[in-house]
């Protein structure tokens, strides 16, 4: 995201600033105007001037007795505000809240962004123990199950440019690292409804995670819920916990008010089958 | 009352009528000056306060508000403030107005269009365009399908929840602020000062049925409860006296607190007794209480409330036990947080 741009509508001090709070965002700590200048390869006198002005937005805010920076209030302020937005608290999250107390696990609700998968709500798990992803934190579209969900729902032309150019980073033996097998993967994906993944996120760990639609019949979001591996390999829970998730799914759908779920038809019957092909390929 | 239909925004009115409706104050040097300021069409309101003396602005709003209603002005002053070249000459242009755009945007959650957000700037439309062509290109903002309007986008909502990351507010503060929810039976808020305005950060549910709405990253005025006043009492002195001087104090109540006397006299009491109860004073029938949460430097970060039905806490048995609850959950939280004293208070618990 630096000044380089096929928009030629796009201004150059506006992209950069947004790589500023991007590059901030990674960090935890602070970081001085010159560390900032020097990762965006930029020159200090420019940084300077963008960071005084976010400064002066309360995008950005120093560290107290110190030179370094982080992001401000002001972010969070606005970021709020797009989850006030969406939506989302009046239809979705009774329903997830439900699934989260039936299932025992943690439950996510993600969406599309670019070519990642945000997960833009969470409610944690009854029991102690639950996922430790962060709201607002982003994954890969091949990792896990809801990111792929969100792929395999897209309209032809979008799941095809995006199969064409996302990363496809490798966290484990099983996360699946060619465009080929995730073509394939997507496929039974929109057979079933529904996608389950195993230790492709973590080793120990694994997620289904089913589609949200609105009233156009358009994928908004993925549900998920995620756990340790164990309770989706024996086939009884996995059926029950697949199960409820698609219940949910379809009740948020339905207010979202798409009348009829298409795929979830097919899914009911095929809940609880043996992992896929691919999987036991990749782990060779 | 004039007999004439009233226009829907300021855009509308016809120039002559607002030139005919002022009647400022006497002040030779000013009048003259006062009528070429209508000629800007729609009027700046940033531009014409600066012109004017208070007695006179305050004419002009009170004649603004019988057209168009009071509260927009201020929303209007404050979006305006935002891409104010007078502040700061480092100041990039480009980045105060793309702030602004995204302030607009996160008031209006229905989205907007770019004309009217070019009103609402007072800036043209091709700026407008390219500023939100490169946010939608930063993912800051989206298109919402079939329509030509334009709403926040999920990049920015990335950005604002690293925020929350980078504090301690989860290791530190929520597991205090969840054992006192449940100990008084009440909405707890984790607030901080941003500006000249208070934004709640946090907020752990009442265990009751009924409890506060969230507020979560709304930025309130520092007069409309008690976490807002104790955020402003324990600032450093100079910062302090700025914001008084320049802080908006907007009637919510009739309790509310208007002047920055009666604030002065309220500041006090609150560094004093290390609290603030405030009834009614935000929304009529709710009251709070807040403390203050000071870090290693022993400068406040945050201010911890709790808030719910006025009954509650204007009971003096309900507000001895709430108080020192609070007090103390704070107090805890500055402990952890590094503060090697908390200031001692009147009344501790």
């Amino acid at each position: 995201m630096s000044a380089e741009t096929s928009n030629r509508y796009a201004i150059n001090s506006v992209l950069r600033a947004n790589t500023i709070l991007r590059c901030l965002a990674r960090e935890n700590g602070g970081l001085r105007v010159g560390a900032i200048a020097q990762r965006l390869d930029l020159d200090r006198t420019t940084a300077f001037r963008l960071i005084a002005t976010l400064e002066e937005c309360g995008l950005v805010e120093r560290v107290p007795n110190t030179k370094e920076f982080k992001l401000g209030v002001g972010v969070f302020e606005i970021g709020s505000a797009y989850i006030r937005s969406t939506d989302l608290h009046s239809a979705a999250r009774p329903v997830m809240i439900d699934l989260a107390h039936q299932v025992k696990e943690s439950v996510h609700w993600a969406i599309l962004a670019g070519d990642k998968a945000v997960c833009i709500d969470k409610i944690d798990s009854p029991r102690g123990l639950g996922t430790t992803s962060k709201i607002g934190g982003a994954v890969a579209l091949n990792s896990g199950s809801v990111g792929k969900v969100l792929l395999a729902f897209q309209p032809e032309d979008l799941r095809e440019r995006l199969l064409a150019s996302i990363p496809l980073p490798r966290y484990t033996e099983r996360t699946i690292t060619s465009a080929a097998a995730l073509r394939d993967e997507i496929a039974e994906i929109r057979q079933k409804g529904y996608c389950l993944s195993l230790g492709e996120g973590e080793p120990d760990m694994a997620c289904v995670a089913a589609p949200i639609f609105d009233h156009d019949h358009r994928i908004i979001a993925g549900l998920s819920i995620g756990g340790s591996i164990q309770r989706f390999t024996d086939p009884e829970t996995a059926s029950f916990l697949t199960g409820s998730l698609l219940n949910a799914a379809q009740q948020i759908s339905e207010k979202m008010g798409c009348a009829v779920v298409p795929a979830i038809e097919t899914a009911a019957s095929t809940v609880g089958t043996p992992p896929r092909p691919h999987a036991l390929e990749e782990m060779k | 009352m004039r007999d004439v239909s009233v226009p829907t925004t300021a855009a509308d009115a016809p120039r002559e009528r607002l030139v005919a409706d002022f009647r400022p104050r006497p002040s030779r040097e000013k009048s003259s000056h006062i009528r070429t300021l209508f000629q800007f069409h729609p009027p700046n309101p940033l531009k014409i306060k600066r012109e004017l003396t208070n007695c006179q602005w305050r004419c002009y709003v009170q004649h603004r508000s019988r057209l168009f209603g009071i509260s927009s002005l201020q929303e209007e002053c404050d979006v305006l403030k935002m891409t104010d070249k007078a502040t700061s000459r480092y100041a990039i242009n480009s980045v105060l107005r793309a702030n602004a755009i995204l302030r607009v945007l996160a008031a209006e959650s229905s989205g907007l269009r770019i004309g009217e957000l070019a009103k609402r700037l007072d800036l043209d439309r091709t700026t407008v365009f390219r500023l939100i062509a490169t946010l939608e290109e930063c993912a800051f903002v989206e298109r919402i399908a079939d329509t030509k309007a334009y709403k926040l986008g999920v990049g920015i909502f990335e950005v604002g929840s690293a925020y929350i990351r980078s504090t301690d507010l989860h290791s530190v503060a929520r597991p205090v602020m969840i054992d006192l929810a449940q100990r008084v039976k009440e909405s707890v808020h984790w607030a901080i000062l941003s500006g000249d305005k208070a934004v709640c950060i946090d907020k752990i549910d009442s265990p009751r049925g009924l409890g506060s709405t969230s507020k979560i990253g709304r930025a309130v005025p520092l007069n409309s409860g008690s976490v807002g006043k104790v955020l402003l009492a324990f600032q450093p002195e100079d910062i302090r006296e700025r914001l008084l001087e320049s802080m908006d104090l907007p009637r919510l109540t009739a309790q509310t607190i208007t002047t920055a006397g009666t604030m002065r006299g309220e500041i006090a009491a609150i560094r004093r007794t290390g609290y603030s109860l405030s009834l009614g004073e935000g929304e009529s029938d709710m009251a709070c209480v807040a403390a203050p949460i000071f870090d290693h430097n022993r400068k406040i970060v945050a201010g911890l409330s709790i808030g719910g039905i006025i009954q509650r806490f204007s009971d003096p048995e309900g507000a001895a036990f709430l108080i020192p609850e609070v007090k103390k959950a704070a107090a805890l939280i500055s402990e952890k947080l590094g503060c090697p004293d908390i200031p001692a208070f009147e009344d501790a618990a």
